[in-house]
């Protein structure tokens, strides 16, 4: 496989799971752009993995995760709140506002919290390859992703 | 149920998902300004291997000359036996890796092969480019450059910087056929930390050199030079007039002020100080002295003083065709040159191939 072949079929797909963890387009964009800036760089590496394709996923979880090492951290802090009502279609119904406000609220999770809920909830991975994508043990990822749970209901009942 | 709500949350937010198409060109563009600039560091590092190359002899030959009661005594009572004299060629390997070690791993972004012949009268130089295609020992088929990060990357620990000094003479040892007899390594840091132990370097330049890293404005004129001023200034070449050529004369120039330096202050004289300077560049300086014990190369050092040195390059082809794109050496000279330097013929086959001597 070339590097060309896997951006063909994976940007898409990495741009949307990029959404799903910055819950901004832009940043999406951003961190995408330095993890395949990387990955192209580094091809030979990225391809002799068992599976390319998850060992990129890892390298852009790790990025937004990691913020400390990333470059790309610097323009996540110059930019002000992800602009919760940036192109989402409007809907009135109060069912759609409530999950728009989880989103809003997904934002304000630690990242690794929410990233653990994006490979599980959105990704719909098994425990132990969210483990292994963010490096830590498989009790740990439950530990995070109940935590991130309880932050989020603690919410949903504070706005009831 | 608020798991429910997740994930309609999420799926209801894909539409958030920008086109890649726009995303693919600015990867790309940026991919290629990277590689650029590492570009850039690599042509520090053959900067750093000559100077390397340069010093490390005149500093051991100081040493060697350094007085030494039991084999100025010369009889045969000396409990220490003085150091067998070597007689055959030496190669000696010298990398320059891509700036610090670091826990990211590092390659070896330039190697320069070190030739002494039999008569010791040439110092042969024989860089090999850092992306040429070659097999590394247990790893298969890959980048000259990427055997230093198999034999020095530790997952999680401190880089065995010695260890991919090692498989990095492994590799060029079974493409080229010679053994190694020693070899140096220098970071980024230890250029510079070399440059500021002896108090920055005089260097006197013939036309300006601008700086695409730091904007910094080098003068045509003589000037003093710290450590992070000179690595700057020896990593410039796209704005030089004749590119590479002018850079490695800047690199000359630094090499000979650096021993200037040395000696001005009688570093190379003074064995203690000059332990103090190599204990200042401290781990940005990696030296083997291979099989052989140090007071034989340091002979061998004080044989060389004054030798001509000979650069050799050659053209290389990329490859393309086996992903990533890969030098390619051109057999019709590779074949012949590997072999002088197998047979310590290398002054024939200059002699023959005068179109391959870089100055």
């Amino acid at each position: 496989m070339t590097y060309e072949e896997f951006a063909d079929s994976r940007l898409a797909v990495l741009l949307r799971y990029a959404v799903m963890l910055t819950g901004d387009p832009h940043l999406a964009e951003d961190l995408v752009q330095e993890t395949m800036v990387r990955v192209q760089l580094n091809w030979r590496r990225v391809v002799r993995a068992d599976s390319p394709e998850r060992y990129v996923r890892r390298m852009l979880t790790n990025q937004f995760v990691d913020w400390r090492r990333g470059s790309w951290v610097k323009r996540v802090l110059l930019r002000s709140e992800p602009d919760e009502t940036l192109a989402v279609p409007v809907d009135h119904a109060q069912a759609t506002a409530d999950r728009d406000q989880i989103w809003s609220w997904l934002g304000r999770l630690p990242r690794r919290q929410r990233a653990a809920l994006v490979l599980r909830y959105y990704e719909d991975l098994p425990d132990a390859e969210i483990a292994e994508i963010l490096g830590c043990a498989v009790g740990t990822v439950r530990a995070a992703i109940s935590r991130a749970l309880a932050t989020l209901r603690a919410q949903l009942v504070e706005t009831c | 149920m608020i798991e429910d709500e997740l994930r309609a949350t999420f799926a209801r937010h894909e539409t958030l998902t920008p086109e890649p198409g726009p995303l693919r060109a600015a990867i790309d563009r940026l991919a290629v300004r990277r590689r650029r600039r590492r570009f850039a560091l690599r042509a520090a590092g053959t900067v750093l291997a000559v100077l390397v190359t340069v010093s490390v002899p005149v500093m051991a030959r100081t040493l060697a000359a350094a007085p030494d009661p039991p084999r100025l005594g010369g009889t045969g009572s000396s409990s220490t036996p003085a150091p067998a004299v070597v007689e055959g060629p030496l190669n000696f390997l010298v990398l320059g890796i891509d700036g610090e070690a670091g826990a990211e791993g590092n390659r070896a972004d330039s190697v320069l092969m070190v030739h002494v012949p039999r008569d010791r009268d040439r110092i042969y130089l024989v860089a090999l480019p850092r992306d040429l295609g070659v097999e590394i020992p247990g790893q298969g088929f890959d980048k000259l450059n990427s055997a230093f990060y198999y034999g020095s990357h530790r997952p999680g620990g401190k880089p065995d910087l010695a260890g991919g000094t090692e498989l990095t003479a492994k590799t060029i040892s079974k493409l080229v056929g010679v053994r190694f007899d020693g070899g140096a390594t220098l970071t980024f840091t230890g250029l510079r930390r070399l440059t500021d132990a002896v108090g920055g370097v005089s260097i006197c330049l013939d036309q300006p050199v601008r700086s695409v890293h730091t904007d910094r404005v080098f003068p045509a004129a003589c000037q003093r030079l710290g450590g992070s001023a000179a690595l700057d200034l020896l990593r410039q070449r796209y704005d030089l007039r004749a590119g590479a050529h002018d850079r490695d004369r800047n690199a000359e120039r630094f090499a000979k002020a650096l021993l200037g330096e040395l000696a001005s202050r009688r570093t190379l004289t003074d064995p203690a100080r000059l332990s103090a300077v190599i204990k200042e560049v401290g781990d940005g300086l990696v030296l083997d002295t291979g099989v052989r014990a140090l007071p034989e190369l340091l002979a061998v050092a004080g044989a060389v003083d004054g030798a001509e040195t000979v650069g050799i390059g050659w053209s290389f082809n990329t490859d393309r065709t086996r992903g990533g794109a890969y030098e390619r050496l051109d057999p019709a000279v590779s074949r012949s040159l590997f072999e002088a330097l197998r047979n310590d013929t290398l002054g024939a086959w200059v002699a023959a191939n005068p179109g391959h001597v870089t100055r």
